[in-house]
This record gives structure tokens, sequence and C-alpha cells, in this order.
């Protein structure tokens, strides 16, 4: 049943945005991020991100932390992508999609069961409160708010979620479901996550949990010869994706090789050389877990620079972090042409890759 | 039945369905739920999955005899939510339905796509009433490692020790067993993986019936869609595997195939969190068939979302009346009989199609009186019919407006 896996011109990446601990927007980010001391302690929570606030008081009463983080991200996204007489990036409505990868909503969920145990009787809920509760809240409120009509999707895979995100996106638009996607991954902060995710640390150490949202535009590859997408206008492309690739693995004795594996398929079907790699953004979970990761790592491609700095500043973003990973890519290879490669392990079993190429 | 080559991938290699595994209210396996499904079988009964004490109606389709150490063998079920036991254990019946072994997977290239409402909310509600109950803050450890959705797709590629899998949850509510379904069909119609096994799970859970109680959709005993007297939704579980593999292997090992998987189609009303809009549905069932390359007049029979709200009914009915204009196919709900077993629902529904397209009969409508005057369709009302059947339509709808569309073919060597 095996077979060969086709060689991928893949789409690519146009614009991105961000709310996240080190500010509002692209710029102030990538500002804090440069001037970050990663010895310092973490600043793990969106700065003066109050959801009414920022989105104003109309439809957002029910709003939980994540729906408000991803619609305000997709805000600033489709701002950068085209001008209020181009909405959405000069795509219709229907043909653009919107995929985003979140966790459970933990702390949407344990204060609705909270009322449905303390009140008088178990049904003596808000029904107002009820869609948040649904994983698929947010996508469906950025869709809602800004008209985005084609396929919606959520996506759920712990650490390696915007991974699986950006590969869900990837074959959307290959298969013909969008011309474009808009994609991308929201964590919020919350004592409840907290506290479930700490239980599940069962005292091995982690990193403080962070928060923020990353959206992306993706487009499609420009034509033979061509440098700029044909649909959208006059965007450069900031990386091309050329492969996602997954793994599992049930040891941790298996993690690195399993993660190795998964690289080397990658180079293979994007017939990417290692000499072509110019740095690694790994997860880099704290403890053996990160360790057997970077290895893997380095065991395909070499010795290459390994950045981690955005999860040594910012915490650990759960389902956003393989985003925010990009982004530091992005950062760091801007302008060279050369192949940017992300990496993840997460704590369940999965291992996941994906090769840009940073223009 | 040829493709557009305008909005499909290149070279789209041909999906069948080899392998079917389901865990339901109505009977685990292919021959029970087939038997279920052509004798109309209820799977209500009163629920015993919680205390419910305090509530005017208390029926549900639960599986009380679900027992998971019986399918699952290398992960121990006491580490997983009842979710995640439904998607290994229905996983594991699709493999034994396809007759691939395990080991015969575990280096090929794997899509696990589970799709699922409330994933494990259950494990935090565990984890809050005991809270509540001794005031404190103090969090269940082996609750919270179960309580992560991600697991639903994660522990199947563990359970059956594959390493190249890409293992995903897809949680778009309602609609997230076709939507599961859909993503494997691209991965393996792309030449991405070389096996699919994808689907929907979703546990019986007191947070899922509290919510549709407080909405004031739950009926009182039994599920009447379409029909005049209708009382809502019943609340239920399962889990429903599909193996997909490319038609070329499939001939080649002699796999028995059910059904061709001829494409898909989502899109998303944009308009409300939880109302369905019938643009929004009628618009996902043009895609699909523009993704499948079919035509709305080769369809014989649409399986409905059919919740058996009336909110959903007429909205529903509505949007097909849109598409089909004056040509319409015999439309029935297996929620009548399944109850609303939520992200599992539209693969449970997958595999009935699958299976009616195999065994020629279109599954009943169950409970059903007297039509819905507003609603001008054949609702098959309670007695299975035979038909021979080519083309076939799965619908599923849900809160966000993800709408998502399924469409099936019996397979015919030769037809490109």
């Amino acid at each position: 049943m095996t077979t060969p896996g086709p060689v991928v011109t893949g789409p690519v990446i146009t614009a991105w945005e961000t709310y996240s601990p080190l500010g509002h927007g692209a710029r102030s980010h990538l500002a804090g991020l440069r001037a970050a001391d990663p010895s310092a302690r973490p600043r793990t929570a969106v700065p003066d991100f109050d959801v009414r606030e920022i989105l104003g008081r109309s439809g957002t009463r029910s709003m939980d932390r994540a729906a408000g983080l991803a619609v305000a991200t997709t805000r600033r996204l489709l701002a950068r992508a085209g001008p209020a007489e181009a909405p959405l990036g000069g795509y219709a409505p229907e043909e653009i999609g919107m995929v985003l990868g979140a966790s459970d909503g933990i702390k949407s969920v344990m204060d609705f069961l909270r009322d449905t145990w303390t009140r008088d009787k178990p049904y003596d809920v808000d029904p107002s409160h009820v869609p948040r509760t649904l994983m698929n809240f947010a996508a469906g409120q950025c869709a809602i708010w800004y008209g985005v009509r084609g396929p919606n999707a959520t996506i759920c895979g712990s650490h390696a979620t915007a991974l699986l995100t950006l590969n869900y996106a990837r074959r959307l638009q290959r298969n013909g479901h969008a011309k474009a996607a808009i994609w991308g991954a929201v964590e919020e902060l919350s004592a409840d996550r907290a506290a479930v995710e700490s239980a599940r640390l069962d005292g091995s150490g982690g990193r403080p949990p962070g928060e923020g949202c990353v959206m992306f535009l993706l487009e499609p590859a420009a034509p033979a010869g061509g440098d700029r997408p044909p649909a959208g206008g006059d965007r450069p492309p900031a990386a091309a994706v050329l492969a996602v690739e997954f793994g599992v693995w049930s040891s941790l004795g298996q993690l690195r090789g399993a993660l190795a594996g998964c690289l080397r398929r990658a180079l293979a079907r994007a017939a990417v050389r290692r000499d072509e790699v110019f740095a690694v953004a790994p997860l880099s979970a704290p403890g053996s877990r990160g360790c057997a990761e970077r290895a893997g790592a380095a065991d395909e491609v070499g010795d290459v620079p390994v950045l981690t700095k955005t999860a040594d500043v910012i915490g650990d973003t759960g389902a956003g972090s393989a985003a925010f990973q990009i982004v530091e890519l992005l950062a760091a290879g801007a302008g060279s042409g050369r192949v940017g490669v992300v990496t993840t392990a997460d704590g369940e079993g999965r291992v996941g890759c994906a090769l840009l190429r940073i223009y | 039945m040829g493709h557009d080559p305008a909005l499909t991938a290149p070279a789209r290699r041909r999906v069948v369905v080899t392998g079917i595994g389901v865990i339901s209210s109505i009977g685990t396996g292919v021959a029970e739920f087939t038997e279920g499904l052509r004798e109309g079988r209820s799977g209500a009964r009163p629920i015993t999955a919680f205390d419910t004490d305090g509530f005017a109606h208390t029926n549900a389709c639960g599986i009380p005899d679900f027992v998971p150490e019986r399918w699952i063998s290398r992960l121990d079920p006491a580490d997983l939510g009842r979710a995640t036991q439904l998607s290994i254990a229905s996983t594991i019946l699709a493999l034994r339905d396809a007759r691939l072994a395990a080991d015969r997977l575990r280096d090929q290239r794997a899509l696990v796509a589970v799709g699922t409402t409330y994933g494990e909310s259950g494990e935090l509600d565990r984890i809050v009433a005991r809270q509540v109950a001794s005031g404190t803050d103090a969090v269940d450890k082996p609750a919270a490692a179960r309580s992560a959705s991600s697991r639903l797709s994660i522990d199947v590629a563990r359970e059956l020790e594959l390493t190249q899998a890409e293992a995903v949850t897809i949680p778009t509510a309602c609609a997230a067993g076709n939507y599961a379904i859909g993503y494997g069909f691209d991965a393996v119609a792309g030449g991405e993986a070389d096996v699919a096994l994808c689907g929907g799970a979703d546990a019986l859970l007191r947070m899922t019936f509290v919510t549709f109680y407080r909405l004031g959709t739950i009926a009182p005993l039994i599920c009447q869609p379409f029909d005049r007297n209708r009382k809502g939704i019943l609340t239920g579980e399962g889990g429903a595997m599909l193996v997909l593999e490319d038609l070329d292997s499939a001939l080649a090992r002699g796999a028995h195939i059910y059904a061709e998987v001829l494409g898909y189609g989502l899109a998303c009303d944009a308009h409300h969190p939880v109302a369905p809009d019938s643009d929004g549905i009628a618009r996902c069932i043009s895609q699909a068939h523009r993704n499948a390359g079919t035509a709305p007049w080769q369809v014989d029979y649409i399986s409905a979302h059919g919740t058996g709200t009336k909110a959903n009914d007429v909205t529903e009915a509505a949007a097909i009346c849109q598409v089909f204009a004056g040509n319409l196919p015999p439309v029935s709900s297996l929620k009548s009989m399944l109850g609303h077993a939520m992200g599992a629902a539209s693969a449970l529904a997958a595999a009935g199609c699958a299976l009616a397209l195999e065994n020629g009969f279109i599954p009943p409508t169950i409970n059903h009186a007297e039509t819905d005057p507003e609603i001008g369709i054949d609702c098959v009302p309670n007695l299975a019919r035979p038909a021979e059947l080519r083309v076939v339509q799965n619908n599923s709808l849900a809160f966000a407006g993800n709408n998502a569309v399924l469409i099936l073919g019996r397979f015919a060597a030769g037809r490109a």
C-alpha cells in the first residue's frame, strides 16, 4: 500500500499577525522578542487585553478570552492583508477558509460546570454561556465577525496543534475547498487551565502557562516563474510551505528516532538538502522530552542555530506554541531565501515538523 | 462521473471505504448495526451514565453495555476518557472489519482524524464535581490526565503502535464526523496518506444533557425528526470510524469495498453561533456536489442531520428543497434511532450510508406519526425501504455554522 509521496510545491504565507504577551501586533511582538532577556521571568499574559475594550461592547458579552484573542488577531491580519475596499485580502467570502487551532476551553467549560453543581438546579445555567463551551466557538466567531463563509474548521492536537492546523489549511487549499485560508492558533491563560495542566505534569516541571494568538494568511503558490501569489494582489510571500510531516512515539526512548524520521521524510518530500537549512525552532519542552526533540532534529539537519527564545520569554502557549515558533523562524530568516524547520514533540505522543522557505 | 479539473487537486486518486467500526446504542459492529438500521431499532433508554434527579425527562441513547476492555489491549482503559475509549474501540473494529492487521499499518503513512463535540469534557466535570464536593481547588490528577480532547486521535495511534501517523482531533461540534472523513478523503486522494482512519466519537455526558435541557430541546421519550409533533432531541453517544484506502491498493489486497467516497463540501454560515441558516447549508450541499463531480439529480438518498428540533428540521428541509428543486430523493434521519451522538453523529450516519449502499436499503425515520406539513419531504417513515442506491448524501450541521456534507457512491469498477 505504500506509495512514494509527491513532491509538493507548497502554498505561501503572505501575512501574519499576533496578540502576544510581548504586545499587540506583529511589530510589538518582534520588538519585544528582540529586546527580551530570556533569563528573566517570562511574561505570560497578553497585556491590556480586555475583550470588550479591544473589540467593543457589541457581540462580546459572552465571548471568552480565546475567542477574543482570535477575533482581534484576525482583524489585525485582515487589515494587514488588504485595504477596506478589498476585505478578506481580495478573496470572495466563499473562497476563503478559516482554520483555527485551539485547545479545550478549560475555563469556559469548568465555569459552566460549576454552575451546574452549585445552583438550585443542575440546568440553572446561563444559556448564553453554551456556545463558548464548544471548541469550535472561536473559529465560528471569527467567521461571523468578518464574514468568512468558506470552510470553517477547528483543529486540536496538544503542542502539535498549530502544525496540524497548517497542514489542514494547506490541504483545504490543495484540494480545491478554498482558494486561500486564514489559519492560526490560540491559547488563553486562566487559573483553571494552569491547575489542570499542572495536575497533568505530575511534578515533572514545565514552562509556566502562557497565552496568545497568531493568525497567518495562506495563499496559492506562485505560478512557475513568478514570485507573487496569483490571486491575492501584490502581497510578497513571507514563506513557502514546503512540507509538513508527523509521526508518533510511544516511549521516550523512541522520540528522538521518531522526530528524525519525520524530518527525513519532510526533507525528501520537499527535495531539500540538509545544508539548505539555516535554523530549527523546536518546541523544546523542559526536561528529557525537549532534549530528545533537539537531538532528533540535529540528527537530520546538523548543528544549526536552535531558536527557543519565544517560549523562554512568554512561556508555554499550548495550542499556540508552534505558531509562535513559526513567527520566530520567519523573523530570523527574513530575506534569506533559506529553509527553516519547525519541530514539535508533545507530551501525548506526537512529533511533527514543517519546512518553510523564508523570503 | 468526471471531476471538474479546475476545482480538484492534481491527479486525485479514487478513495474507497474498506472497513467500518461502529459502537452505537443500536448495536456494535457492522452486522448488528446494519440489522438495527434495517429493523428501525431505537437506542432510547433511561439514562444510567449520571444522576438525573431533578430532570423532568431522563431518556437518552447511551451504550450501557460498552466494555472498553473487550477491544483495547495495549493502553489501559482506566487511563482513557470515555470518548477516547470509544474512538479507539471503534477504530479496532474498523480495522478488523477491513482485515487489516495493525502491524501491517505500523510503518505506513496514516491519517488518524477523529471528530468530536465535547471530547473529554466529562473528565473536567469529574474534576469540578470533586472540587465542589470537597470545597477545595484540588484537581483530580487522573481525570486531568484524561481530560485532553487531543487524546481522542493520538491514543488511537498509540494503541495501534503506528509510527508515521498524523493524529488530529477535529472538534467541529456536531458536523465533526463528516469533517474528519472528508479530511481522510483528501489525504488519501491526494496521495499524502496510504490509509486514513477517520470518523467521530462522543460520550453521553451530564454536561451535554444539561446544555440541551436548558435550551429546551430534550425530548421526553423519543426522537421524532420531521414529525408534526416532534419534541426535540435525545442525547446519545457512540464511536464510528472508517478505514479509507486508495482504490488500487484496496483492489491489490483483495479488500472488501463498501463504498466509494466521491467527495465532500464545507461551508460556514458566518451568521449565528447556534441557529442554522438554510443558505449556508444549501451552499455546502452544492460545494459537496462540485467536489464530488456529482449533480443533485443523481442522489438516491439523503441522510439528514435531522435532529428532531423544529429549528433544524425546517431549516434543513428548506436548504434541501433549495438545491434539489422539485426532484427530492427520500430523506431520513438516523437520529430517530441513534439519538444525537454529537461529534460521532455524522460518522455513524456515514457508516449507515455506506451500509445502505452495500445492502440496498434506505434506513427509516422511526417514531414517525405525521409529517410536518411545513416539510415537503419523504422521510421514509418507520420502515426501511429496499432501494438500489448509487449515490447518497450525508448532511451534517453544527453550532458555529459549521456545515459539512459527504457524498458516497456505490463502488463500481471502471467508473472514473
